[in-house]
């Protein structure tokens, strides 16, 4: 089971949240929304240039810059 | 019962849709004071219950990042509404909880509505009420606003709440030992001190604290700085304590021990799935198609050209019949008038004038059709989330995009609420830059301006020559902002985060309300500002009249052309029907006459247009507006323009009225325009280009300004935009001129 | 008399914009809040012909 950064997540691939590593505004809306330590995420895809990422939890579907993925750490599971 | 009920919930909860159920008609729309954060407030009545009903901001949370978050919980604790209504999503329980809980504990009694059940029954997600309610302790009615249904239970459940008038202990959650214990030590003091408890709940002020809020924090430094100084004390040793032993941050641990709150609900059997909640809805399916690397940003420029195509089709016939309209309208005035000020006031002024403008009201109302279908579906998201990255690279942000589209990215919108929607940007590089760029955009005010330049130059490629206006205000706007991002010093940006609803096909009556509303502010404007601006352009273009001298002057060359003629075909001209009725044959020689008199009318007039005050200024600007190719007549449209962009063509419509002499000749300001021999394409498309570029009108400006923050800014906006326009168009005309 | 007439309605006119602008100036200098559009009364929110800044684009 490996961790990775939200940024070097493939499309379709899915995991856990494992930590958060943003603070402040930034920390708290990423949390707001959800992502937070134990909340499985899959991501969707990404927007024609590679940024942003388009990811699902908790039955819906979010948007993220990728340098804000970056301080996002997922455990993926394995390719089924 | 004479009570106030709030409605809260996160945004696409359907929140509006329940709101406007519940109120119907009786709604006003209004301010929060001091902000320009929409309060929305009605009334609902059913049976013997008639309940206030405030429609707050919709949020995800409750926190001192944002000002709508600071709106809401400011009038929930301020306000103390006797009742809070949450509106919660169906599909998306788990973080609709997340906003539930902070009203909880705030200690505000409130109910839920468990809104879109049937989607998300559809989705096989099953939510078992009553152990929802049972484990949250409040009622839980479940609701499908679109419909209505639900709607008087949930009231009822509302008001019971009220009339129980019972008001709920603040939920304690907990947030692990470390915290908890902090808390406890400052509610005591909190309490002991009574710090700001006839607002907020204590353990609330204190997990604020902890919670490094900004607004509470202040307002507990102007309250009693001994204390608070003492509790960011006490929150800066939990935060260091964490710090070493958890690696994280009070905040953060709050915020995932109110979603493990709502886990340990959920987990208890809340909510069962029928159908693998993994698969694909049919939204990812079209997303994969609408947001792919290639057919994504192709599939843009198709939808908004199709757009563009859709709209000058329909629209052509109803447009032409409302300008036969307000020709035959100019007919009957033309005949029945004495002649006169009070006659050329009304054709040339008013009906002439206003009249241009109104003319284009099917095709503003086909554009804002197509605006809404685009934005209801919630297609416009996925527009934000394609171009977010293009735009950073302009020093923009993805959120621009929309304040973009609102001002009229694609069409018809109007700069000063794309102006407001910077708001959302903390960082006042981006902020600023976008504000000063989004009056580039094609406003519902400059669309009949490119619509009538269009008719006149450009018929055979409508559609095209509009998408490339568009083309041309996106990459003016964009390299205005580098430009600009260049000089404006640096900011933390703004986060993007952004929820991506499911598509969603608009509902007949939502389309039709949208629709109707921007069109009818049109349409009022056009009669109230845009009548009142014709009418004083008319003044000045009509004051002051041609001396004595000059008129006899004119008189003399009719005298001299009517004595020349043989007197039969004098007789001809001056027959009691004869100029005016354009059945009967009138002989060679006569109708050569009648051309030669008119000749002389029309010098006379253009003398005298000249020689009004708006002439005079107009003829004294073409020493440098000729370069663009603009003559005098143009630039008083212009110089109009910074009223209200509607005015450019109003004026054209009223000054080439009042030129022109002959009543037969009656067509519209295009063909007009197709007609003149001062105008040709290229005329027109430095028109154009100038258009889209200079000066804001003057409601811009001082709204520019006032986001700003200084007058400044506002000026600003107004020179650096018409120097551009004019660089702009003078390359353009000259570049033009040479090549063609 | 039909100068009469026509200045009438032009000071009527002049009058009407003048206040309107008038308004939009002391609004802005008050600080006070208000969408700005020339149509709408002070107050009153063109959000709701324009989407609304609270809607999924904005956090």
């Amino acid at each position: 089971m490996q961790k990775l950064g939200m940024r070097q997540m493939k499309k379709k691939q899915s995991g856990t949240i494992t930590s958060i590593l943003a603070d402040g505004e930034l920390g708290r809306r990423i949390r707001d929304m959800g992502l937070v330590p134990g909340t499985k995420i899959q991501i969707m895809g990404r927007a024609p240039l590679y940024d942003p990422v388009a990811l699902r939890a908790m039955g819906f579907t979010l948007t993220l810059r990728n340098n804000e993925a970056n301080y996002i750490i997922v455990e993926v599971e394995e390719a089924k | 019962m004479n009570a106030t009920i709030a409605l809260a919930g996160n945004p696409n909860s359907g929140k509006t849709t329940l709101f406007n159920e519940l109120t119907g008609a009786r709604q006003h729309v209004g301010n929060y004071p001091g902000v320009t954060v929409e309060k929305k407030e009605g009334t609902y009545k059913q049976d013997d219950i008639s309940l206030k009903i405030v429609d707050l901001p919709g949020t995800y949370s409750l926190t001192a990042y944002s000002l709508e978050e600071v709106v809401a919980r400011d009038f929930l604790v301020q306000e103390k509404p006797e009742t809070v209504i949450d509106i919660v999503d169906a599909s998306n329980l788990e973080r609709n909880l997340y906003l539930m809980l902070q009203f909880m504990e705030l200690g505000i009694p409130v109910c839920m509505a468990l809104n879109m059940i049937d989607v998300s029954e559809k989705r096989g997600i099953e939510i078992d009420t009553k152990k929802l309610s049972e484990l949250l302790g409040i009622p839980v009615v479940p609701t499908i606003a679109r419909t209505g249904k639900g709607k008087q239970e949930l009231m009822k459940a509302a008001a019971d709440l009220v009339g129980s008038n019972t008001k709920p202990l603040p939920l304690e959650i907990s947030y692990g030992d470390d915290i908890d214990n902090a808390l406890a030590e400052m509610e005591v003091m909190i309490t002991d001190a009574m710090f700001l408890t006839q607002t907020y709940p204590a353990r609330w002020t204190a997990l604020k604290y902890l919670e490094n809020d900004e607004q509470i924090r202040s307002i507990g430094d102007a309250k009693n700085p001994g204390l608070s100084a003492k509790l960011k004390k006490i929150t800066d040793r939990v935060s260091s304590h964490i710090s070493n032993t958890l690696n994280t941050y009070p905040e953060a641990v709050i915020a995932d021990h109110r979603y493990g709150y709502i886990r340990s609900i959920i987990r208890q059997d809340v909510i069962t799935y029928q159908q693998d909640q993994d698969r694909l809805r049919i939204s990812d399916k079209i997303d994969r198609i609408v947001t792919n690397r290639f057919a994504g940003p192709l599939l843009m420029i198709a939808i908004i050209f199709g757009l563009y195509q859709f709209t000058f089709t329909y629209s052509e016939t109803p447009v032409g019949w409302l300008e036969s309209f307000f020709g035959w309208v100019g007919g009957i005035a033309e005949t029945n008038l004495p002649d006169g000020l009070v006659k050329s006031l009304i054709i040339s002024g008013i009906i002439d004038g206003v009249g241009g403008v109104l003319g284009f009201v099917p095709l503003i109302m086909f554009m804002f059709l197509g605006i809404s279908l685009l934005e209801d579906s919630g297609y416009l998201a996925r527009v934000a989330f394609m171009l977010d990255r293009v735009f950073r690279i302009f020093g923009l942000h993805g959120s621009s995009v929309m304040a973009f589209i609102v001002s009229g990215g694609i069409a018809g919108g109007c700069a000063v609420p794309g102006v407001m929607a910077t708001r959302t940007l903390k960082s006042p590089k981006e902020r600023l830059a976008t504000l000063l760029t989004v009056p580039f955009m094609n406003c519902g005010a400059k669309l009949p301006v490119f619509v009538l330049l269009i008719a006149a130059f450009f018929a055979e490629n409508k559609a095209m020559m509009m998408f490339i206006i568009t083309l041309i205000a996106w990459g003016g706007a964009l390299l205005a902002a580098k430009f600009l991002r260049m000089t404006v010093i640096k900011g933390a940006s703004t986060p993007f985060i952004m929820e991506l609803p499911p598509y969603h096909l608009p509902t007949f009556k939502g389309l039709a309300i949208h629709t109707w509303e921007r069109t009818w502010q049109y349409i009022k404007k056009a009669g109230t500002v845009i009548l009142g601006i014709s009418i004083i352009l008319w003044a000045m273009m009509t004051f002051p009249g041609l001396p004595e001298t000059q008129t006899q002057i004119f008189e003399q060359q009719r005298q001299t052309l009517l004595s020349a003629a043989p007197s039969a075909v004098v007789a001809e001209i001056e027959a009691p029907d004869g100029k005016k009725d354009d059945e009967t044959e009138i002989s060679e020689p006569a109708q050569q006459l009648n051309d030669k008199l008119l000749a002389v009318d029309r010098v006379e007039a253009e003398t005298a247009l000249k020689h009004s005050i708006a002439g005079r200024f107009g003829t004294a600007l073409e020493g440098l507006t000729q370069f663009a190719g603009f003559d005098w007549r143009t630039n008083i449209a212009l110089v109009g323009g910074f009223a209200a962009k509607e005015v450019v063509v109003s004026t054209l419509g009223t000054a080439y009225s009042l030129g022109e002499v002959d009543p037969e000749e009656i067509g519209s300001l295009s063909d007009v325009l197709a007609n003149d021999p001062g105008w040709n394409p290229l005329v027109a498309f430095s028109l154009i280009i100038f258009t889209i570029f200079y000066a804001p009108c003057f409601v811009a400006v001082v709204c520019i300004a006032r986001e700003a923050g200084s007058w400044k800014w506002g000026a600003f906006s107004m020179v650096f935009n018409t120097v551009i326009a004019f660089i702009l168009s003078i390359t353009v005309y000259q570049i033009g001129s040479i090549i063609l | 008399m039909d100068i009469i007439i026509v200045s009438i309605i032009i000071a009527a006119a002049a009058l009407y914009i003048g206040n309107i602008f008038f308004q939009k100036f002391k609004a802005a200098r008050s600080g006070k809040s208000g969408c700005g559009c020339s149509t709408c009364p002070e107050g009153k929110n063109c959000n709701a012909a324009y989407p609304s800044s609270n809607n999924s684009l904005n956090q």
